[in-house]
């Protein structure tokens, strides 16, 4: 398929359903050059002069669907046209000056969702339609006009470079996303279109998350203060921020995007210091209102239990998952300490994809490399989470009392 | 030590002969370095070199027992912590290692003895000493190489190569940089900027696929049906297609006795056994024609034919190291540089070279014409072929004048000292 071809020039419909494909900002270049103060009040006067449309109400409507964890934008239609391109552009300004990224994981949730539902409705109109919504998003994709049979039932016409298959779906880790349970051949991935959806899916919730890492730098607080001090002097932009901030304190979601850990109870004794790089990072997901998959919640349950963590604590640890729901989580948590699981192995952590001994913030030097065991004159490597609470917990303690003998800190403890 | 003086005067010697033509890796400049001398076993690494010049110069004044160089790339390798480097991006790294292959050569030349009560035996070692009286848990391990154990480490190289990388990741065996790190294996290196951007847990997919850890054979479409058990054929892309062809092809061996030797490597009990080779035709008419869409053979339920399938993908997937694939700041042995475990080059091999590369030969570099004198200093050392000799097998006290090829070898495999 060549790319003079490309079904997005000639189908604008595409883009109004689908706002956060980056031909957007091709089709409506003249829109998106304008200053993020000019692009708002030119929004604002645009739709109400013309059609009335209460660009407050919508966004405000759009904030109660991501905080309530719907499934759809009830206010979306691709009728609306261009409005939809606006208001996503519109949306990731208000993410920018909330800085808040239980927020921000609520819109990319929302609108991950969204695209799910919004690319199902393309699966009775051509597949090449996905072809070009790959493409855009820079995807390496490859469309075969004979469909090629995958399984006993499904056919397709689309595959996937294996790169961009990877890491479409490195978050997601069940069985069916696995490379190894995929048809690969020769570098390329035959997807089923349900499978390609998802990854999408997957794709579109990143893409707002990468929005709020690249938010990061040092130099940002003051972007975002000097842009909050510009926009809202803009009246009706002031107006909706407002209102957003208010529904926000409503419904009680914390402002501060900043990782605590709340965790701290093993009869009476605080552990949570001693966690494993794994446990820190699922409860900074956990805290940050991300979605955690089914591997990921058995594992916190059963290492937390395996602590003797009391189950209305474990229960609360997850209330602010996307799809929390108090009653099906309390008895799948009763469900899992009942049988007694052990959490896993460090080898089946990595399998599964949640060890995070390599992370840059949470990564630990003892899960990497082992620790030197004097008494045993040889490397030990940790094997198991708990052992790495052990380890840690009595280099603590070995600290302390060197610390007591000596009256000063001792930064290393043991040479490995 | 006056053995580790003389291994170490011919290591120099061997690198102020290479001082103009040892290889350089790519990016050598991005790369982080990193030695281990031969008076302790302390690393000496986040060096970085401005050149292959200053490299080479390290070599000669240092002479270190063991030479790496990162499979990453770092704007500053020579920082002292990981997180000052700046990491841009690690290459492909495959290790097949002798010492984690199947084979049972190891029963025949690796052995353990008890630090505290001299016990010996060989294969690996016990957890505990088998003496009542001591159960200790420290032993001294040596462990060997034959042809047996460095020919299935090439043949784990080629079905790497062959069956996964060229076929299924469309990486092309010219592309695939091979070495053989002067002991114990291979290692392949494939330097692509895409692959070099993955993170360690996007390797970790690239691994399971390569080995067949998780598969999960409902997704492939085995599962209880009403008529029987619901599979998948050969016309399946990916690990589907290989686990059929591979019952296919045992199924197609005519001779029945060699069929039953091959399912005997497999989990199934002697009836099951008897099912399969009398059903054997239908079963692979059902692999290859797509006739029916269901198994029904008697002693054959689900977990059976999970258990069977399971073992054959086990034996299928190449047997890598996974850790070293799936470690983004792992450091590799330095083509060109010797190994201070055997005194072999590490070298580098054209995929097309790589059938008749000898490991006994072609990375011996020293002479075979001057001797040495040295007496052996383990209970015993078995049988090694170095060039077109066998040696050995040697038992404790020996002395022996022998040429520098293998008395090199025997001195870097400490079993041996001059005398």
């Amino acid at each position: 398929m060549s790319s003079d071809e490309n079904i997005l020039t000639s189908k604008p419909e595409l883009l109004y359903r689908f706002p956060w494909l980056s031909f957007t900002k091709i089709k409506f270049k003249e829109i998106g050059k304008k200053n993020p103060n000019e692009f708002v009040e030119w929004l604002y006067k645009k739709y109400w002069d013309k059609n009335k449309v209460d660009i407050d109400k919508k966004i405000e409507s759009i904030f109660e669907d991501a905080i309530n964890n719907l499934e759809i934008i009830r206010d979306f239609s691709p009728k609306d046209g261009e409005l939809n391109i606006y208001i996503y552009w519109m949306l990731k300004i208000i993410l920018f000056l909330l800085n808040n990224q239980n927020i921000t994981n609520r819109i990319a949730n929302l609108y991950s969702k969204n695209a799910k539902t919004q690319l199902e409705l393309l699966r009775d109109e051509k597949m090449e339609y996905l072809y070009w919504i790959c493409s855009d998003l820079g995807l390496d994709v490859q469309y075969y006009e004979y469909p090629i049979k995958i399984t006993a039932v499904e056919k397709t016409n689309l595959s996937v470079h294996f790169i961009d298959f990877i890491k479409m779906g490195i978050n997601l880790r069940d069985d069916y996303r696995k490379l190894v349970n995929n048809s690969l051949s020769h570098e390329y991935v035959f997807i089923s279109k349900n499978r390609l959806i998802r990854l999408l899916q997957e794709y579109v919730r990143n893409e707002i998350l990468k929005f709020e890492k690249t938010n990061k730098s040092q130099e940002v607080p003051k972007e975002r203060t000097d842009l909050e001090e510009i926009l809202t002097k803009i009246t009706p932009f002031k107006i909706t921020f407002e209102k957003i901030k208010n529904l926000i304190k409503s419904k009680k979601i914390d402002l501060s995007s900043d990782y605590t850990e709340t965790i701290k109870y093993k009869e009476g004794k605080d552990l949570s210091i001693f966690f494993p790089p794994c446990i820190k990072f699922l409860l900074s997901k956990v805290q940050q209102s991300q979605n955690l998959i089914h591997n990921e919640r058995l594992f916190l349950v059963f290492f937390l239990n395996s602590l003797k963590y009391p189950i209305d604590q474990i229960i609360n640890i997850f209330k602010t998952l996307p799809d929390f729901d108090d009653k099906i989580a309390r008895y799948q948590i009763e469900f899992a300490i009942k049988k007694g699981y052990s959490p896993h192995s460090c080898a089946k952590l990595e399998t599964l994809g949640i060890c995070q001994k390599d992370n840059k913030i949470f990564g630990d030097e003892i899960c990497r490399e082992g620790f030197y065991s004097r008494n045993q004159e040889r490397n030990i490597k940790i094997t198991h989470p708990l052992f790495f609470i052990n380890v840690k917990e009595s280099r603590y303690y070995k600290e302390l009392k060197k610390r007591d003998i000596n009256g000063q800190k001792i930064t290393r403890i043991e040479k490995n | 030590m006056e053995s580790i003086r003389f291994v170490k005067r011919l290591f120099q010697a061997y690198y102020k002969d290479q001082q103009k033509s040892l290889p350089s890796v790519s990016n050598l400049l991005k790369r982080e370095f990193a030695f281990i001398p031969w008076e302790n076993n302390i690393m000496i690494r986040h060096l970085g070199f401005k050149s292959l010049d200053f490299l080479t110069d390290y070599l000669i004044n240092n002479v270190p027992k063991h030479m790496y160089s990162s499979a990453s790339l770092y704007e500053l390798p020579g920082a002292s912590k990981m997180d000052n480097k700046n990491y841009l991006g690690c290459d492909l790294i495959f290790d097949i290692d002798a010492d984690h292959l199947d084979t049972t050569c190891k029963e025949k030349h690796d052995f353990w003895e008890c630090k505290s009560c001299k016990q010996s035996g060989t294969g690996l070692s016990p957890k505990f000493c088998p003496n009542s009286d001591c159960k200790s848990t420290k032993f001294k391990k040596i462990t060997w190489i034959c042809e047996e154990c460095l020919e299935k480490a090439k043949k784990e190289i080629f079905k790497l190569i062959n069956e996964f990388l060229e076929p299924d990741f469309g990486i092309n065996k010219d592309s695939c940089f091979v070495f053989f790190s002067g002991h114990r294996g291979y290692h392949l290196h494939i330097e692509n900027e895409k692959l070099r951007k993955l993170s360690s847990h996007e390797r970790r997919e690239i691994v399971d696929y390569i080995t067949g850890n998780n598969i999960s054979l409902s997704v492939f479409g085995l599962r209880k049906s009403d008529r029987g058990i619901s599979y998948f054929n050969q016309y399946k892309l990916g690990w589907p297609r290989k686990i059929m062809l591979k019952l296919k092809n045992i199924l197609s061996i005519e001779n029945e006795v060699e069929l039953r030797n091959r399912l005997n490597l497999y989990p199934l009990s002697k009836k099951q056994k008897n099912t399969l080779i009398k059903e054997r035709k239908d079963i692979i008419d059902n692999i290859v024609k797509k006739q029916r869409d269901n198994w029904i053979l008697l002693g054959f339920g689900i977990i059976t034919w999970e258990n069977l399938l399971l073992s054959l993908a086990k034996n299928i997937g190449a047997d890598i190291d996974i850790p070293v694939t799936i470690d983004i700041h792992r450091l590799i042995r330095y083509p060109g540089s010797l190994h201070g475990s055997s005194g072999f080059k590490v070298v580098g091999i054209e995929y097309k070279n790589l059938e008749s590369f000898d490991p006994f030969s072609d990375p011996v570099i020293f002479s075979k014409k001057n001797f040495l004198k040295l007496e052996i200093i383990v209970p015993e050392v078995p049988k090694t072929r170095v060039r077109e000799i066998t040696w050995g097998p040697f038992k404790m006290g020996e002395v022996l004048d022998l040429p520098h090829d293998i008395g090199i070898f025997l001195l870097c495999k400490n079993v041996a000292t001059l005398k």
